[in-house]
């Protein structure tokens, strides 16, 4: 199934397929968030914003605005 | 002398290593982007230079850390670079190591961290890694001293060379960018496997692909000797893009890199446990960033702090010191009036070099405690954490959760803090976090807070002291707001931040922390203080013809006062004294004490005749808030511009002047 990063449930596994956005896209692939990295959502902030997000046995944040310019797959 | 760079990832254990090969102590902490500048050592017992660069996670130069780091490494060219490797995040470090082969300099990989990595019951075998990257490996823990002789032993004696050309050999990039590297060699222009990587991604960018034309361009030119032949290159360098088909280069040259090491660590890398020291950070996430818990816990930390802070090294420490103090002064008095010296140098050692240094010793204790809290939550990682809460409400006003990082180091001293707002890699907002972050009462404040407080509100001091941070920070707020809206405008930043694992702060490297910091007070007391004591104590003394005065308000000083004193008088402070200690504190905010103590006998007399309750908390306000003292300013300078530190110094100046103002005239109304 496809989605946006941010609208996956806390602890949900997925995999990133595509990214968009060209301003951050750089430092993201920098962060090893390119297609086909397995991701989940491991936290999110108090506010609602940003998330925490655990790729590649590492720990990043972002806000939602970005995380909705990466589309992931899940499993079902 | 030969030139070895430490290159890393951001909070990978370069600064702790640097330390370790060098004998010096850099300052060390737990988050991304402590390093901000390069800094330069030499190697124990040898000529050899060790050169400690920004963390970086890629060479593509996004923030200017980044681009200190790359562009070091592109054009200085040192003769080793030894890549240190978080071996905990193994993974995500090897892939600058896949970008820093392509530089084509010889390279050493040091795995630091591998106690966490033992400890969690994991293994890498790094004398296979080596074979398969054709790149020597040396195992050590920076922070435990394990492996360092070892590692040193190598870096002396064995002659390193790049075996590797890439580790993207066998994929179309790697030939196309061989193509370029063959093309450019025709017009004698070498150009790095990575510099080549570099103009194949480039090409794909079809909307900006003028501008990005003329970017590579620049790069390429960069390399050329000669101006004469600038249009023959640009037309060369423009048929290599031709050559390259259209994809998504950026993602694919990415792509094969992780693939690369995704196969080594399937090799080499043996995990029992996933992830061992996230899944501890997450427990403690679970606590510490709860939807409900955070914002309390945060509160209570930071009340802590200045619990402990004021309280305990206020009252009790600082009255031992102080006690001590006044009894060397006795002595002094004593030992100098029966060597028989003239009553006026008495005066100035006793009332000019004692009273305006001792007054700011007293402070030593409250100053070791605040940096000593600071740094356990920088070394923690809970600062990127406190970051990571407070991201949605800066945002709000015109800031990003990494401005916090300078807030709170703010607290401490602005310099270091100004300096630290360079992991924001968006322009403008560092900007606006620069020009906002003196409105945190820095600690050089403190001692002035303290003791009008305990003069003027004895009772109620804390909560007074605790008012002018309150103030700072809502001013911060309201400065933000407008500004981010009008002249020191911020566009959309991001706010992708790593989070480091906890760790539990080593107590060697706080002490460290604390000692510098003392170091530097206890120095600027030693320097700047004293010699603006002595000034001070001259000017007050002497008149403009240098003649003693009795009468000090007709001395240099209390002329100076009497010019100034007419602007503060709406404030509630006209007095010609303290409007010069407001001068003076224009060198360190801690000289204001330093000033009043040499002008007044004795302040806890004096200053009460001058002031009401009333007019004194109107003076604190506006030390809260005033211009930045010589240091930051030189500090906004080099951040940012001579325009930014010069309005920075009217702005603030403003808002203290109007703010003092408001609270003085309509306070009148009520008491």
């Amino acid at each position: 199934m496809k989605n946006t990063l941010e609208k996956l449930k806390r602890y949900e596994k997925a995999v990133i397929s595509e990214i968009y956005g060209d301003d951050i896209k750089q430092k993201l692939i920098d962060m090893g968030v390119i297609p086909g990295t397995e991701v989940m959502i491991s936290n999110i902030a108090p506010f609602g914003d940003p998330i925490e997000i655990c790729l590649r046995g590492y720990e990043l944040s972002l806000r939602k605005s970005d995380a909705s310019k990466i589309f992931v797959t899940t499993k079902d | 002398m030969k030139t070895f760079a430490l290159v890393g990832n951001p909070n990978c254990g370069k600064t702790t290593l640097f330390n370790k090969l060098t004998d010096s102590q850099e300052y060390v902490g737990n988050w991304s982007g402590v390093t901000v500048e390069k800094k330069q050592g030499v190697l124990k017992n040898s000529e050899i230079n060790i050169v400690d660069l920004p963390g970086i996670y890629s060479l593509s130069s996004y923030s200017e850390d980044e681009i200190i780091a790359s562009n070091y490494l592109l054009h200085e060219k040192p003769d080793l670079i030894i890549n240190i490797i978080d071996a905990a995040n193994i993974e995500r470090n090897l892939y600058l190591t896949t970008q820093l082969i392509e530089i084509g300099l010889p390279i050493i990989i040091v795995l630091n961290m591998m106690d966490e990595v033992e400890k969690h019951g994991d293994s890498i075998n790094y004398e296979m890694m080596s074979e398969i990257l054709n790149i020597p490996i040396v195992p050590i823990s920076a922070a435990k001293s394990i492996g360092i002789e070892n590692l040193i032993d190598i870096l002396k004696n064995s002659s390193i060379e790049l075996k590797t050309e890439s580790v993207l050999k066998s994929t179309e990039e790697f030939s196309l960018a061989k193509k370029i590297i063959v093309q450019l060699a025709q017009v004698n222009i070498s150009c790095t496997i990575l510099t080549a990587m570099k103009i194949i991604e480039g090409n794909r960018k079809r909307r900006c692909i003028r501008r990005k034309r003329r970017k590579i361009n620049r790069i390429i030119i960069k390399k050329r000797n000669r101006r004469t032949r600038r249009n023959k290159k640009i037309n060369i360098a423009s048929n290599i893009f031709v050559d390259i088909p259209r994809k998504s280069w950026d993602i694919i040259i990415a792509t094969d890199r992780y693939n690369f090491i995704d196969n080594l660590i399937a090799k080499c890398v043996n995990k029992t446990h996933v992830a061992n020291a996230i899944a501890i950070s997450n427990k403690i996430d679970k606590i510490l960033v709860n939807k409900y818990l955070a914002i309390p816990i945060f509160l209570l930390i930071m009340f802590l702090i200045f619990e402990c802070t004021f309280s305990f090294g206020g009252e009790f420490l600082s009255g031992l010191i102080e006690n001590f103090l006044d009894n060397i002064s006795i002595l002094t008095e004593q030992t100098l009036l029966s060597l028989n010296v003239k009553p006026i140098l008495i005066d100035l050692v006793t009332k000019g070099i004692i009273s305006g240094i001792g007054m700011i010793l007293v402070f030593l204790p409250q100053i070791t405690i605040l940096f000593f809290f600071l740094s356990f939550i920088e070394d923690s990682g809970y600062i990127a954490r406190a970051a990571f809460i407070m991201d949605k409400p800066l945002r709000q006003i015109g800031l990003s959760g990494k401005s916090f990082v300078p807030m709170l180091l703010g607290f401490g001293c602005s310099v270091p803090a100004i300096m630290s707002a360079r992991i924001l890699d968006n322009e403008k907002s560092k900007r606006l976090t620069i020009f906002l972050t003196p409105f945190i009462s820095c600690s050089a404040k403190m001692p002035v807070y303290a003791i009008l407080s305990k003069i003027f509100f004895p009772h109620h001091a804390g909560i007074v002291i605790f008012s002018f941070y309150l103030l700072g920070i809502i001013l911060q707020a309201l400065a933000g707001i407008i500004l981010s809206k009008t002249i020191l405008h911020t566009d959309n930043s991001n706010f992708i931040m790593e989070l480091p694992p906890y760790r539990l702060p080593m107590f060697k490297n706080l002490i460290r922390h604390v000692y510098d910091r003392l170091k530097d007070f206890v120095e600027k007391a030693g320097s700047v203080l004293l010699l603006a004591s002595i000034i001070i104590w001259f000017m007050q003394n002497f008149n403009f013809v240098f003649c003693v005065v009795s009468d000090n308000s007709k001395s240099i000083l209390g002329m100076i006062g009497k010019f100034i004193a007419p602007v503060f008088t709406p404030l509630g402070f006209g007095d010609w004294r303290v409007c010069v200690a407001l001068l003076t504190g224009f060198v360190a905010k801690e000289t204001i004490v330093s000033s009043l103590s040499i002008l007044f006998t004795d302040i806890s007399i004096a200053l009460p005749q001058i002031f009401s309750s009333l007019s004194a908390y109107c003076y604190m306000v506006f030390i809260a808030l005033y211009v930045p003292c010589i240091a930051t300013i030189y500090a906004i300078k080099r951040e940012t511009s001579w325009k930014l530190a010069i309005f920075s110094i009217m702005f603030q100046f403003s808002v203290a002047w109007i703010v003092s103002f408001i609270i003085f005239q309509v306070g009148k109304l009520f008491l």
